[in-house]
């Protein structure tokens, strides 16, 4: 930037000004609209602004624009300016002025958008902010509502001071898009497990508890709040569902206690302390140990599953959950309304498409991994 | 006031009032490009102490080599965010555990000195601050006079500030200096707050990880773009992968461990129906079971950072023994409890017997004990017991493989 001649004050107070709305933006697609908004605004006349295209590692990227309805339009990898030989010269955060050609009026984003809004491919103004080596993939363009608009020397000024910056406000926002959705692919992930999982701090608090173990402590999921304030309310809601449950205010942080006495079936309870780096002092004491919680009474529902990975029919799935329940081969029976002889016919079947010979591997294989996964959309 | 910006209203008439608001503001103000230059490095800093210090050190080379400037930011109530203290112009500072930073700060409201406020030191009080008098006094730097902004406060503290102070007792801060830090000041404000969303996210990140890692069970994760982003220490150890996370890669990047991943699994593999994968090295099959995590795609919001968590189950794994847990819980002796592990790892009570080096009978009456203590009457009924919570969690935590922290290299 300082290599630049200098700008009138003026244009700078107000560019200034936008990157200051520009610095909020990457938190939310509100953000980003208040910032086109104020794009608009400075502009010289009637426009459109719109933040659109895919930036590769945080997946699909937001289309947002001011001044027209998007429609939550995903943009899957498209070619904003589709495949000119020039393209590949142009850096990232260049602007480009429109029409570049008829390359704009040609685009997918044209056809799909721009045109049904009755919004002219140019002329205006385009800031490249992504690109595969061939194409230009995500872009700030501004345009003119209507025929007739063309960008002032100011406007352009203006939006190519702007473009290192919302370079960089891109960049944050795929940091901040891409650490979100780390945090909720993980919980996600540990919701998926039959397995029960708490997390506690160095008081035996819960701090977090998935769908497994909440439903075991006949509590709300817990995850971690990300955002706000944790709910203390939540906190010791679940605490003392777990401390009912241990019947004692006392939570050791021993292995393998099993929990439970005549009314309640008991529980696997395995703890381990989690591992923190030796500054780490505020974390380790917020998270301090994890905790899972195996049910033996439950049941799983692993028979898709077992059909898909071992070819079974039916019967013989039903068979192989009855059996990794906790049934023998007479209650199966029983519970199929099958003839015991009909029952070990069936479950020959079973041996020979898993490759096991006993029952003990049997229902080995079926808890292997097909009855530790809960079902998607399990309740 | 937690925000400099208005958040409320329409975006599309708030706009010009919003525009009109901080031009109003900063309209007396000479903007020179410095100023748009230590923007863009501000822009960089959230999420990295090392973004902060290359910062600190464009804005003092902007002010004077005379000066230093530090960040200092306390821990959060919550304890969930470390304090930290980062400088430019002096050696590396480091907060001691337990510190706070402003005891002595008086605690001026809000109204008086708001988050992006700047504030004129007064060196008599400050020298008396923990933060003066344990780290930067000890460092060469003078009490003032010198100049803070505030990036976070509540309603009693300032919890973050960034601060000017001088390396030599004849600088004095001028008007030109205090004007650039009213200017910085609100996007201060903002860099703080997006830093400490970054650093939560990615502690949640790690804990989550830390508890998967835990699992008998293999897990992997799998990114949008098909390469593989975690694998848990089960599935590198069944597979033969290496363990551990890895943070953002350049987006088309390849790495060796995908490649590995997709030699065994297969290129155009269909994800939506389980499948049975030979052992690699024992042949004998794997089950793997996909759960796409795309849920939480939202409609014009954001994205996925993992595509789907894969599975993998091994009927004849050997680890996950659950020794000293089944001593204390069902008080099975050492011999008992190699036998039931050796039944948990597919074994026949005859197999394990000659393992074991000892005749048929003597295991069927150990394995009739076993019964008794475990109150269960079939081996499929004790194989059961063991997986439905015992045998699903690694015995012992293992170090995971050191976490790339790719998006905090510069």
């Amino acid at each position: 930037v300082s290599g630049a001649p200098e700008p009138e004050p003026g244009v700078l107070v107000h560019v200034a000004a936008l990157i200051e709305l520009l610095f909020d933006a990457p938190s939310s697609p509100a953000g980003w609209q208040r910032f086109l908004a104020a794009v608009c605004e400075e502009m010289s006349g009637e426009t459109v602004a719109l933040l659109i295209g895919d930036l590769g590692e945080a997946g699909p990227f937001w289309t947002v624009a001011h001044g027209l309805d998007t429609g939550g339009l995903a943009v899957e990898r498209f070619p904003i300016l589709g495949g000119h030989p020039g393209e590949a010269q142009m850096p990232t955060g260049g602007v480009v002025p429109l029409p570049f050609g008829d390359r704009l009026a040609r685009s997918d984003l044209y056809h799909r958008l721009l045109a049904p809004a009755g919004i002219p491919p140019g002329p205006g103004l385009l800031v490249i902010l992504g690109r595969t080596p061939a194409a230009i993939s995500a872009a700030l363009l501004v345009l003119g509502r209507a025929p007739g608009w063309q960008p002032s020397a100011r406007d352009r000024e203006i939006v190519e001071l702007l473009s290192p910056y919302v370079l960089r406000a891109i960049r944050t926002g795929m940091r901040l898009h891409a650490s979100r959705a780390e945090v909720e692919g993980l919980l996600q992930l540990l919701d998926a497990l039959a397995l029960g999982v708490l997390l506690l701090d160095d008081r035996s608090r819960v701090t977090f508890a998935n769908r497994s173990a909440a439903e075991l402590l006949d509590t709300t999921p817990g995850p971690l709040r990300l955002e706000a304030t944790p709910s203390l309310a939540d906190r010791e809601q679940r605490t003392q569902a777990l401390r009912r449950r241990f019947r004692t205010e006392a939570i050791t942080s021993t292995s393998g206690a099993a929990l439970g006495d005549d009314d309640v079936s008991p529980l696997q309870v395995i703890t381990a302390p989690l591992e923190w780096e030796e500054g780490d002092t505020e974390l380790a004491a917020r998270f301090a140990q994890v905790m899972f919680l195996g049910d033996p009474g439950s049941s799983r529902d692993s028979a898709g599953a077992l059909r898909a990975l071992y070819g079974l029919t039916p019967a013989e799935a039903r068979l192989a959950q009855l059996l990794a329940d906790g049934l023998s081969i007479t209650e199966a029976a029983e519970q199929m309304s099958i003839r015991l002889s009909t029952a070990r016919g069936v479950l020959k079947g079973v041996f020979a498409k898993t490759g096991t010979r006993r029952q003990a591997s049997l229902v080995g294989l079926v808890l292997a991994a097909a009855g530790q996964i809960r079902a998607p959309g399990e309740d | 006031m937690r925000g400099v910006l208005p958040h409320s209203g329409d975006a599309a008439t708030g706009a010009a009032g919003v525009i009109n608001e901080i031009t109003r503001r900063v309209g007396g103000l000479r903007i020179p490009h410095r100023v748009l230059s230590l923007l863009e490095l501000l822009h960089e800093a959230p999420g990295s102490p090392a973004g902060w210090v290359r910062f600190l050190e464009a804005l003092r080379d902007a002010i004077s080599p005379d000066c230093a400037t530090v960040f200092g930011a306390m821990p959060s109530p919550r304890g969930d965010l470390p304090g930290i203290v980062v400088a430019a112009g002096v050696g590396p500072l480091r907060l001691p555990a337990g510190a706070s930073l402003f005891p002595s700060v008086p605690h001026l409201p809000a109204d008086v000195l708001p988050e992006g406020g700047v504030w004129e030191l007064n060196p008599a009080r400050f020298e008396q601050s923990m933060l003066f008098r344990d780290m930067l006094g000890p460092a060469g730097l003078q009490p003032g006079p010198g100049l803070c902004v505030v990036n976070e406060r509540d309603d009693g503290f300032v919890r973050a500030a960034t601060f000017v102070l001088p390396r030599v007792a004849s600088w004095r801060p001028t008007a030109a200096d205090r004007e650039l830090l009213e200017k910085l000041a609100p996007h201060l404000a903002i860099a703080r707050r997006l830093h400490v969303r970054l650093t939560e996210r990615r502690q949640a990140t790690d804990v989550l990880l830390k508890a998967i890692d835990h699992l008998a069970l293999g897990v992997l994760l799998v990114d949008a773009e098909g390469r593989l982003a975690y694998v848990n220490r089960a599935a590198a150890e069944t597979l033969g992968l290496p363990a551990g996370f890895r943070g953002d890669p350049a987006s088309g990047e390849r790495d060796a461990r995908s490649e590995a991943w997709y030699r065994l699994v297969g290129a155009d593999r269909d994800w939506s129906r389980p499948f049975v994968l030979p052992h690699p090295r024992e042949g004998y099959p794997l089950q793997l079971l996909s759960a796409s995590l795309r849920a939480s795609e939202r409609p014009g919001g954001f994205g996925v950072r993992f595509e789907r968590a894969v599975f993998v189950g091994d009927p004849k794994r050997r680890s996950g023994e659950p020794i000293g847990v089944l001593r204390e819980i069902y008080g099975l002796t050492p011999a008992e409890t190699r036998l039931t592990l050796l039944l948990l790892a597919d074994c026949s009570l005859a197999e394990s017997a000659r393992l074991l080096g000892i005749t048929l009978s003597t295991a069927r009456s150990m394995l009739k004990r076993i019964f008794e203590k475990t109150g269960t009457n079939r081996q499929a009924a004790l194989v059961r017991l063991m997986l439905s919570g015992f045998a699903q969690v690694r015995p012992e935590p293992g170090v995971r493989e050191q976490r790339p922290r790719a998006r905090e290299s510069p």
